[in-house]
């Protein structure tokens, strides 16, 4: 018994302790960038490897946008979803088109990434892109000249990767909602929608956050199809049919070249940053479920 | 024990006590009208004793009864069993303290060296009849069986009657021999004891016909 | 008096299961009627059928009539019928996500009554009627899952009461409350059926002796005895009630 603690106390120190490590190399990793530009790294939006010259708003920008326009379609999409598969149709089918949809999730992503090259893109030049600027071209952000490889492309690839999980994990949530709970509000003379919106989603709430906390987690950290499809401009574009970068992808694509000592070390601030990022998210996530644990 | 069997083993408990009690109000019964007729202390006395014990034997049922009623909440059969049992203790101990009262007859007039101006054929007669409704009835009550219970009833009609015959005869006695007024009154209070008894008796068969069919049909 | 609920020639079942076999049982107004029987013998799904709840079990079917003043409820909005005939569970069910004050209200919010002053106002009304007021008056805020067992019972009920219905159902209402609380319920049940058609499941037999004008006894999914309630305790016609009843089996 005792050996089997001992053991086993091993295995979670060292995962700890690899954690850990991990930030201590990216933190040394990244002294030499940090000496050199201070703050100014996180706020200047000039990345110039050639110059030396690097700022890494760029990417700060189009990771949290992309993930941010990401969410903004797939949390709708995803609940419409979960709500349609486990409430409107029979457990068979649903089983069948969950099983599809999951699928999703499990295409590597370079496949998707290609898709997103040979369908997404042109689809987006010509049919999106257009009808935006003549329908929405008032707002800023649908302005200016369509590209195909976009923020616009790298949120709508995002989107599909994240649909599955969190469409998954709002499912979860509606079926743990207590059949009780549901027929009392039936009982009281409630639809099958009030049911949805009154119990259902209340009730499933936590659940689904945990969806879509992950499904953000799943967005920021992306790399491989999203590099192929935003266009790679370590700019900040003014419309989101412009291309940009995002923290991944530009560390995906440079670190394999970084010219000097310098360019890398600046590459491996943006991964903790993006360490961070993702630390941040978790932290909120972990401190919004324990809000809503304790509310219900 | 589950408290199904607890219930019943209770229950036929407090019906082999009331059995118990018919005994004691038949051996009342018996020995009061023996003391009267022979004027006989030692066998007035009987009666003293078992009312004595007709009383305890009447309390300890209708305390079983009553924690039955607390603990198990009985319905139907079992209700109607138990309420009967504690009425049907209470008739009985009526009944031996009627006899007892007849015993007490007996005992003033040894006290006061009487003799019987007539033979107690009518009173013995009453006996015979009521001792008889009491068994019978008590068998009803044991057995479940109605119909011997409405026979029951037929014969306290015959009880009446014998109580109304030797109403008569002794008044007729008095109003003949004022001499005879004292021990008159004695024979018309015994018949009167026994024709009260009969009438318990009914109210036992009664409660058979209730424990058996659910309802209550009274003695016309 | 007249009858409130006229069940004709109802069969129900789940799948392939029978549960319910011709059940026909006229239910009087402004009385309680108990449904007593053993478990499994379909008193749940008798009462659900009711209020046509039944049929929101996947795979539930329900063959015959339910009338409820002479009008056939299977030929009506389920919607609506529910609002006329509300249902108490055997376990609470207050919703969690909701306050004391929204669950006692939440019927009257899906008929689209929004204004605030009024629903605070039939709140308190209901909560009173229930006799919650007292204890609950200063956490009319707090979750409505963060009473006791008794009390959300009693706010189901208040909930129930809210959306005005003629007909209660009531699922075991007290299985799951202690002595006290169910007594309790027991007093609030007797009180209400001034106002309200009641119709309570109940597995305790002394609780139907109790509070209930009349009984029907449901074996194996079909109705063995109905009558008064005392006759059908004092004396019960049929050997098998006879035998339920006295704990001689189920
Ligand atoms: N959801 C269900 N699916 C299938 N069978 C069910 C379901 N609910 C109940 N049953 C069956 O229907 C019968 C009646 O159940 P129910 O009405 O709940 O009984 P009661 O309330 O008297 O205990 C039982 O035999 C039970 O097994
Ligand atoms: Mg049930």
């Amino acid at each position: 018994m005792e050996k089997f603690r001992i053991f086993t106390a091993v295995f979670a120190l060292s995962l700890t302790a690899l954690a850990m490590l991990l930030l201590t190399q990216l933190i040394i990793s990244s002294l030499p960038v940090m000496e050199t530009f201070g703050f100014r790294f996180v706020i200047e939006s000039v990345w110039d490897p050639v110059k030396e010259v690097f700022g890494a708003l760029p990417f700060i920008y189009g990771t949290l946008v992309t993930s941010f326009i990401a969410l903004l379609i797939a949390v709708p999409l995803s609940i419409g979803a979960a709500v349609f598969l486990t409430q409107y149709i029979s457990p068979k089918l649903s089983y069948v088109l969950s099983f599809l949809i999951e699928i999703i999730a499990a295409i590597p992503s370079v496949v998707i990434g290609l898709w997103g090259i040979f369908v997404l893109i042109p689809f987006i030049r010509e049919e999106v892109g257009p009808f935006l600027i003549e329908y929405l071209g008032f707002i800023p952000v649908f302005q200016g000249p369509v590209y195909g490889p976009s923020i616009l492309t790298g949120a709508l690839i995002l989107t599909i990767m994240i649909v599955p999980i969190i469409t998954s994990m709002t499912k979860d949530a509606i079926n743990t909602v207590p059949i009780l709970q549901r027929e009392g509000m039936i009982a009281l003379g409630a639809t099958r929608w009030e049911v949805i919106t009154k119990v259902t989603l209340p009730y499933a709430r936590p659940g689904i956050i945990g969806g879509v906390m992950l499904g953000l987690g799943r967005a920021i950290g992306e790399t491989m199809a999203i590099t192929m499809v935003i266009g790679n401009a370590p700019e900040i574009p003014a419309s989101l049919l412009a291309p940009g970068d995002t923290l991944a992808s530009v560390i995906a694509n440079q670190f394999s070249e970084a010219t000097s000592a310098l360019h890398e070390s600046a590459l491996i601030e943006l991964g903790l940053i993006l360490f961070i990022i993702t630390i941040v998210i978790n932290i909120c996530a972990r401190l919004i479920l324990r809000r809503e644990v304790a509310r219900g | 024990m589950g408290t199904r069997e607890k219930f019943d083993k209770d229950i036929n408990e407090v019906y082999r006590m009331l059995g118990e009690m018919r005994d004691l109000a038949i051996d009342s019964i018996n020995s009061s009208m023996e003391a009267l007729d022979k004027l006989d202390e030692d066998a007035a006395k009987v009666a003293l004793r078992n009312d004595v014990k007709s009383y305890d034997l009447m309390r300890n049922i209708e305390n079983r009864c009553t924690a039955l009623l607390m603990l198990q909440a009985p319905v139907a059969k079992d209700l109607r069993k138990i309420v009967t049992a504690m009425k049907s203790s209470g008739d009985l101990n009526r009944i031996i303290r009627y006899a007892k009262n007849i015993s007490t007859l007996a005992i003033e007039m040894v006290k006061e060296k009487d003799e019987h101006f007539k033979k107690l054929i009518g009173l013995k007669g009453m006996k015979d009849k009521s001792i008889d409704m009491i068994e019978k009835a008590m068998k009803a009550l044991l057995e479940e069986n109605k119909n011997l219970a409405m026979e029951v009833y037929k014969e306290e009609e015959d009880v009446d009657a014998l109580y109304e015959q030797i109403f008569r005869e002794l008044i007729t006695y008095m109003v003949e021999d004022n001499r005879k007024i004292t021990r008159g009154v004695r024979y018309l209070l015994a018949g009167r004891y026994l024709e009260r008894v009969a009438d318990h008796a009914c109210n036992i068969a009664e409660g058979a016909i209730y424990i058996t069919t659910g309802e209550r049909i009274a003695p016309d | 008096m007249s009858t409130k609920i006229r069940i004709k020639s109802l069969n129900g079942w789940f799948g392939e299961k029978q549960v319910l076999k011709d059940i026909n049982l006229d239910i009087e107004e402004n009385s309680i009627t108990a449904i007593i029987g053993p478990s499994g013998c379909g008193k749940t799904t008798l009462i659900r059928c009711i209020n046509r709840m039944h049929e929101v079990t996947p795979g539930a079917r329900v063959e015959g009539s339910v009338l409820l003043d002479e009008q056939d409820i299977y030929k009506e909005d389920p919607v609506k019928v529910r609002e006329r005939i509300g249902m108490v569970f055997q376990r609470p069910n207050p919703f969690p996500t909701m306050s004391v004050l929204e669950n006692a209200v939440a019927g009257l919010k899906l008929k689209g009554i929004r204004n605030r002053k009024l629903l605070a106002e039939k709140a308190e009304e209901v909560i009173k009627a229930v006799g919650l007021w007292d204890e609950v008056k200063n956490e009319l805020n707090k979750p409505g899952t963060s009473l006791s067992g008794g009390q959300q019972q009693r706010l189901c009920i208040a909930r129930a009461l809210a959306v005005e219905p003629e007909v209660l159902l009531m699922d075991e209402p007290a299985s799951a409350l202690d002595p006290v609380s169910t007594m309790r319920l027991e007093d609030l049940i007797y009180e209400l059926k001034k106002e309200y058609t009641i119709v309570i499941v109940t597995h305790n037999m002394q609780q139907a002796a109790r509070v209930s004008d009349y009984t029907a006894f449901l074996y194996m999914g079909e109705l063995i005895e109905y009558s008064n309630t005392k006759e059908l305790f004092e004396r019960p016609k049929n050997d098998l009630t006879e035998r339920y009843i006295s704990g001689r089996f189920g």
